[in-house]
């Protein structure tokens, strides 16, 4: 599994709206229970069956979801091959929709490393700063088959087109994919990252610098919060894929 | 249907629970403690807030006919392992908390339980407009007995029982016991205490909230906000804890609502 794992950077930086609403099977067979909300539009995160429920991941820290010591909530009626581990971000029920204009699903990223982070595309100040960090630890950790997804926290105004642009502004290359979801699933994401954000009247967020790198089954393994010292156990994290 | 399937709808049947009647909270304004530039006043649309935290009979009831939510079923990324660790039992919270808040519950949970409801989980600022109101005052922000009362809670060592949900005094909203009993999950929890600058961290936020806060508070007699603001900034979504438990809320002009101020 250490060789396959997905390098999720999932950066929020988005500068909109908050609120939610959400759909999409996440992944695999471990999903099911989805429960809607008729009149706010929220849908409950898809809902796996327990399978190896990793501890919470700390910052920085790596985890490994197999040494869970909670694998008594491992549920015998799923195959094997398709099990989600229990701290998959994976199992989040999220519509995503990529820069080229194309919904994805969390199979688009599965079987391999993603690094992971948040955005907002009309971001002047921190989120060139997010990019450019990684940048830096997708080079330095020179894996190849590494995925990065940066998903915008901004729903309102980051249009495929938007990030598109941004893509192109910083010519990032074809392992990365810009995406937007929805104020639900902005909201989803975020938490399953503990990234923190608040939009501004001004139309600017604040926001926490999060990136985040998944397995291939889309554990966090690794997490850089704020730009700089915790990127080295990041990029060993992704070295040692 | 096999009796397996079966099994969990008697058992809904052992915890029959209503939820608690709704009042409409607001149109008001909410100062925040810690405002952003150009959000000293944020103006807070009428909204229906349960009267009561959500009680363990209540939470029981929904696992039955949710047990994907059972203890021991939830996957990591939706709840840390202390879920529902205070009931007797995966299925049952146990005679003596019945009628308690339930407590130990995840963000995910609390607001999957509000979903199952056709609910939601109230935002921050109209959970705070709600806490604003007074027995006979529907904004007593400014009223020092009141403060004085609020923060007494804060006071009282932990520990003891909870008393049941809904046994508080009603505010002027006919909302109860949002101060006093548990600490509650607000939908928008994560976007507590992020500071002007977007490029500084999480941690180094709260050093900085924690040195020259108080002298930039807008309301500085609100210790007890103070202290709310400090809890909602240092949760996790999957975290869970004896003391924090949460309530449902809807928009005005949800189907089910009732009218306001029934009391």
């Amino acid at each position: 599994m250490r060789s396959t794992c997905l390098l999720a950077l999932l950066l929020l930086t988005g500068c909109g709206d908050t609120s939610s609403e959400s759909s999409a099977p996440a992944s695999e067979a471990a999903v099911h229970a989805e429960a809607k909300d008729p009149h706010a539009g929220h849908t409950m995160a898809a809902h796996g069956e327990a399978t190896q429920p990793g501890e919470a991941t700390q910052p920085g820290e790596a985890t490994q979801p197999g040494d869970d010591p909670h694998a008594h909530m491992q549920h015998e009626t799923l195959p094997a091959a398709d099990v989600v581990p229990g701290a998959s971000l994976y199992q989040l029920s999220v519509p995503l929709t990529g820069h080229h204009g194309k919904d994805l699903t969390w199979e688009d990223f599965t079987g391999g490393p993603v690094l992971v982070s948040m955005i907002y595309t009309s971001c002047t100040t921190a989120c060139p700063l997010i990019v450019s960090e990684v940048q830096r630890i997708y080079e330095a950790a020179e894996v190849t088959g590494a995925k990065v997804l940066l998903v915008s926290m901004d729903p309102e105004r980051d249009t495929p087109e938007a990030l598109s642009a941004m893509k192109e502004r910083h010519s990032l290359g074809d392992a990365w994919t810009l995406a937007k979801t929805d104020d639900n699933g902005v909201r989803m994401v975020s938490a399953a990252l503990g990234v923190r954000y608040r939009l501004l009247p001004s139309g600017d967020f604040n926001h926490s610098q999060i990136i985040a790198l998944l397995d291939a089954k889309g554990v966090i393994m690794a997490r850089a919060e704020g730009l700089g010292p915790q990127r080295d156990a990041v990029i060993g994290a992704l070295k040692a894929m | 249907m096999t009796l397996a399937r079966l099994l969990p709808l008697l058992l809904a049947g052992a915890f029959v629970a209503s939820p608690a009647p709704l009042h409409q909270v607001g149109p008001g304004i909410w100062r925040p403690l810690y405002p952003a530039e150009g959000e000293q006043q944020i103006a807070v649309d009428a909204f229906l807030l349960e009267e009561r935290p959500v009680t363990n009979r209540e939470y029981a009831a929904f696992v039955s006919t949710h047990p994907e939510w059972q203890r021991g079923k939830v996957p990591a990324l939706f709840s840390d392992p202390g879920y529902l660790s205070q009931w007797e039992s995966p299925d049952s919270p146990g005679d003596a908390i019945l009628d308690q808040p339930v407590t130990h519950v995840s963000w995910w949970a609390a607001r999957s339980f509000c979903e199952a409801r056709g609910k939601r989980l109230p935002y921050e600022r109209e959970w705070e407009l709600a806490a604003m109101a007074s027995a006979t005052k529907t904004d007593a922000s400014g009223d020092p007995e009141y403060l004085a009362q609020i923060l007494a809670w804060y006071g009282k060592p932990g520990g003891a029982a909870l008393e049941n949900a809904g046994s508080g005094e009603a505010n002027a909203w006919g909302v109860r016991d949002l101060h006093g009993m548990v600490w509650e999950w607000v939908e928008d929890f994560q976007s507590a205490l992020v500071t002007a600058d977007n490029r500084e961290d999480g941690a180094v936020d709260l050093s900085r909230f924690c040195g020259a806060g108080a002298v930039s508070a807008e309301v500085k007699e609100d210790y007890a906000a103070f202290m709310r603001i400090a809890f909602r900034s240092s949760l996790s979504g999957q975290y869970t804890t004896k003391n924090l438990g949460f309530r449902c809320a809807a928009d005005a002009g949800a189907t089910e609502s009732k009218p306001p101020k029934e009391k």
